[in-house]
């Protein structure tokens, strides 16, 4: 946050604009509308199909996620074992992809 | 106060203290009751939920069952049905602008049990606590893990615990602001470029959507791409915190240190570098790098 406060903006009529601050060499619109100034964040989105795309990974990893936050704290459950056991559920979810490594706990059984 | 009645709560403002001698509400709360406790503040409502609000909630001998804790002072209804043990119940919170807010019960301490709200379920492992935002055109609710043994529960003490509080007052203070832009119509937009980016940033680590779709200029397909990363953004937060309350920071520091990954991790990422050093495809591991990235 205080990357962006000190942000040098340029406005330019209705558009203003600023470099990245974490993308260098990147800018950053905005533009004027319902009264103020707004981020323009269409110049950054994917296409529909990639977008649509990476809404579904993104509700899918989240949903994993939430899943594996249940097992926060559970007796007998280490920190390690949900390293695991999450990394190989995102992995699933992700590339479809399931290991043969034994698993640590079975989330559907806590 | 019999199980099996149906209680209405509480009523705003001028009705409270006349419904109170019918339906319960208390200034404080005896063991082994249910209770609801709405409070003011002679300051007024500056941030509803910390400033004013209303706890329900349930002792279970001196132990604190579960606290829904709200941001209104709105009816609402606890039909209990106790098998045993384990307390059953079934809710509802009226919302200022929405249908009412459903909810479901079952708990045999404060440890073992859950709630549903809407259907959404919560175990009572990630915490007994529920602050729920009934300001704006749908409810919220948030579950947090607090240590309740030492709390008192009467109006006072419940509000110096929120006041004190920088989970409650963080949630009930993004929900206040949301909820008066969400109910007063179209959102204004920010009032320079720089504060549209700190919005941006603030609503979207927050998970304030109604701030969030204010800062920014964007399609119907933008804007519900902007809600799948604030809902991810705000899940992986919630991890982060559940995981640093129950295993300590440099838990947390070594669940992101590729260094520190499981052994067999560590082996499955290093085959997986290998692999991708020859043209392969990974094969799935414990955990390697490509997950490490999303958290």
């Amino acid at each position: 946050m205080a990357k962006i406060r000190a942000l040098a903006i340029e406005e330019r009529g209705n558009e203003a604009f600023c470099d990245s601050p974490e993308e260098p060499g990147k800018k950053v619109r905005f533009v004027k509308a319902g009264g103020g100034w707004r981020l323009d964040v269409g110049r950054d989105m994917p296409a529909e199909a990639e977008a649509r795309k990476q809404i579904r990974q993104m509700k899918d990893l989240a949903d994993a996620v939430r899943t594996y936050r249940k097992a926060i704290g559970k007796p007998g459950i280490r920190p390690e074992g949900i390293d695991a056991e999450l990394g190989r559920e995102l992995m699933k979810r992700l590339k479809g992809l399931e290991s043969k490594e034994p698993h640590r706990f079975d989330i559907n059984k806590l | 106060m019999k199980p099996s009645a149906i209680r209405p709560l509480t009523v705003a403002s001028m009705l409270l203290v006349a419904s109170c001698a019918v339906c319960g509400c208390s200034d404080a709360a005896k063991p082994g009751t249910t209770f609801s406790i709405p409070w003011t503040s002679p300051q007024g409502d500056a941030v509803p939920g910390v400033d004013s609000g209303l706890v329900l909630g349930k002792k279970q001998g001196n132990a604190v069952l579960f606290l829904v804790w709200t941001d209104g002072r709105n009816p609402c209804t606890l039909t209990e049905r106790p098998v045993g043990s384990v307390v059953k119940g079934t809710g509802e919170l009226k919302m200022q602008a929405a249908q009412p807010l459903k909810f479901e019960l079952e708990a045999r301490d404060p440890n073992v049990g859950w709630m549903t709200f809407d259907g959404v379920k919560y175990d009572f492992a990630a915490g007994n606590l529920f602050l729920v935002s009934t300001i704006g055109p749908k409810a919220t609710v948030k579950q947090l893990k607090k240590d309740l043994s030492n709390l008192k529960l009467d109006r006072d003490a419940l509000r110096a615990f929120a006041s004190s509080d920088a989970e409650i007052s963080a949630y009930f203070g993004s929900r206040k602001r949301s909820g008066e832009l969400a109910l007063n119509g179209e959102p204004a937009a920010p009032a320079s470029p720089r504060d549209a980016f700190i919005q941006f940033v603030e609503a979207l680590t927050g998970g304030d959507e109604a701030r969030l779709l204010a800062a920014v200029e964007a399609n119907a397909r933008q804007k519900e791409m902007l809600r799948a990363v604030m809902d991810f953004a705000t899940t992986v937060s919630g991890f982060r915190d559940a995981f640093v309350k129950a295993y300590g920071e440099q838990a947390w520091k070594d669940f992101q240190d590729d260094a520190k990954a499981p052994k067999d991790g560590k082996r499955q990422a290093e085959r997986h570098r290998r692999q991708g050093e020859r043209g392969q495809d990974p094969r799935p591991g414990d955990r390697g790098a490509r997950q490490r990235s999303f958290l």
